[in-house]
């Protein structure tokens, strides 16, 4: 989305702009911050600066807004995480949060966590072990191409069918109806 | 970007797998969180994503995310005590000792008594001399009165020193903005080396894959430090 900001005009149409960028602001705070409370605080406090800086023309002509809200947002995490270490210092409450799990872990509640456990157990092992090395270990498909003597189209190949495997059996019925491509925590 | 659309990004997916595992370089998770902003179909893969990697993990303890907030200044005191007690006997813990502590060659200037500068240099001799409670404290001061990535850097190696890890890890993390800051590969390092003290090798090793394309000391050390601990965690 590109928005150029005409003088004369009123600020450019926002209108759904929070909501078109909520939930991507929302999973990037919780990646940096890990805490589902200062995410949502995180995000409302970009979107306000946002708002208001290109109400007060903040945002050059041509920038994209995507950028430019991005970069409100770093800031704002940023600040949070100097309140941490500023509070840590008075010694009052502060998350030390973990790379590992996930910080987006927490978009998954705990009994979701066993039901998707539940069906990945159910998952050829070769499944289970490509998804790990990809979602958990974050490796390359290059890599992991090279180390299993295939090409890395058909790692590729293999991850999206073992994706789609995993939702076929997360959608029946002893599994209920939410999938994971169908999340149910929100923001 | 709605759903319906393809999105090239989504359609490699090794963007969003990497960024669900938290080994995409700055760079990369800037270019790609700015993606996200307005790609739904990139949202919702990255929350598919979560529920994958969050089936896929090992179980931790409910307490371990859900209280953190409240065992970290239990486990900080509690990980001073076992790096004194422990270390020799503990291999995680003794990789996760820093010693040396980076150095530093700042130059002498001649700053207003009560400015960022003067605090930072007298929280640097205290770092040099060893005295890293009060060059904690002054940098502590220096940061608040300007953050930048050198002093949140500094600042973090002085409280790990002393034993509190959990603002030691606090400062480090804010050392890691702006990405590709001249800090933030060497502040993953000691984050890494931080969750070593808390007998976390999982999470170092995450960091340790997020340095990337760090300077070449920087990277050499990592590397020997993720075979050490993958070394020293085998069952």
């Amino acid at each position: 989305m590109t928005v150029a900001l005409d003088p004369g005009a009123r600020a450019p149409a926002v209108e759904g702009f929070p909501d078109s960028f909520t939930d991507g602001l929302y999973l990037a705070a919780l990646r940096t911050l890990g805490d589902a409370e200062d995410a949502r605080d995180a995000v409302q406090e970009t979107l306000a600066r946002a708002l208001d800086g290109i109400r007060t023309r903040e945002l050059p002509s041509g920038v994209r807004l995507g950028a430019f809200v991005h970069g409100i947002a770093r800031h704002v995490i940023v600040d949070i995480l100097r309140r941490r270490v500023r509070d840590r210092g008075r010694g009052t409450r502060t998350p030390m949060v973990s790379p590992h799990p996930s910080p987006l872990d927490q978009l998954v509640a705990s009994e979701e966590r066993e039901r998707v456990r539940a069906a990945m157990a159910k998952l050829p092992a070769r499944d289970r072990d490509l998804l790990r090395r990809c979602f958990v270990d974050g490796e390359r498909l290059v890599a992991i191409a090279a180390e299993l003597g295939e090409t890395p189209e058909s790692i590729r190949k293999r991850k999206s069918r073992a994706l789609e495997r995993l939702r076929e059996i997360l959608k029946a019925p002893a599994h209920g109806h939410v999938s994971p491509s169908d999340p149910t925590v929100e923001p | 970007m709605n759903g319906t659309r393809q999105c090239p990004v989504a359609g490699d997916g090794e963007l969003i797998h990497r960024y669900v595992a938290g080994t995409l370089e700055p760079v990369e998770t800037e270019a790609f969180e700015i993606h996200l902003l307005e790609c739904q179909r990139c949202q919702r893969a990255v929350r598919e994503g979560a529920w994958v990697a969050a089936g896929l993990r090992r179980h931790r303890p409910r307490w371990w995310g859900a209280t953190l907030r409240w065992t970290v200044p239990i486990a900080a005191a509690a990980a001073a005590l076992w790096l004194l007690l422990v270390t020799d006997s503990n291999p995680l813990a003794r990789l996760g000792r820093i010693d040396p502590v980076p150095e530093f060659d700042g130059l002498p200037v001649r700053p207003a008594l009560d400015s960022a500068t003067a605090l930072v240099d007298q929280g640097m001799e205290a770092y040099r001399a060893g005295a890293f409670d009060r060059a904690a404290e002054f940098l502590a001061a220096a940061a608040a009165r300007e953050p930048s990535p050198g002093i949140q850097f500094f600042l973090g190696i002085a409280r790990l020193k002393t034993g509190n890890v959990g603002a030691g890890a606090g400062a480090l993390i804010t050392a890691l903005e702006p990405p590709g800051n001249p800090y933030a590969a060497e502040a993953r390092l000691y984050l890494a080396k931080a969750w070593l003290a808390l007998g976390d090798a999982d999470s170092a090793l995450t960091h340790l894959a997020a340095i990337g394309s760090g300077p070449g000391a920087v990277q050499s050390h990592a590397a020997a430090l993720a075979d050490s601990i993958r070394r020293v965690s085998k069952p």
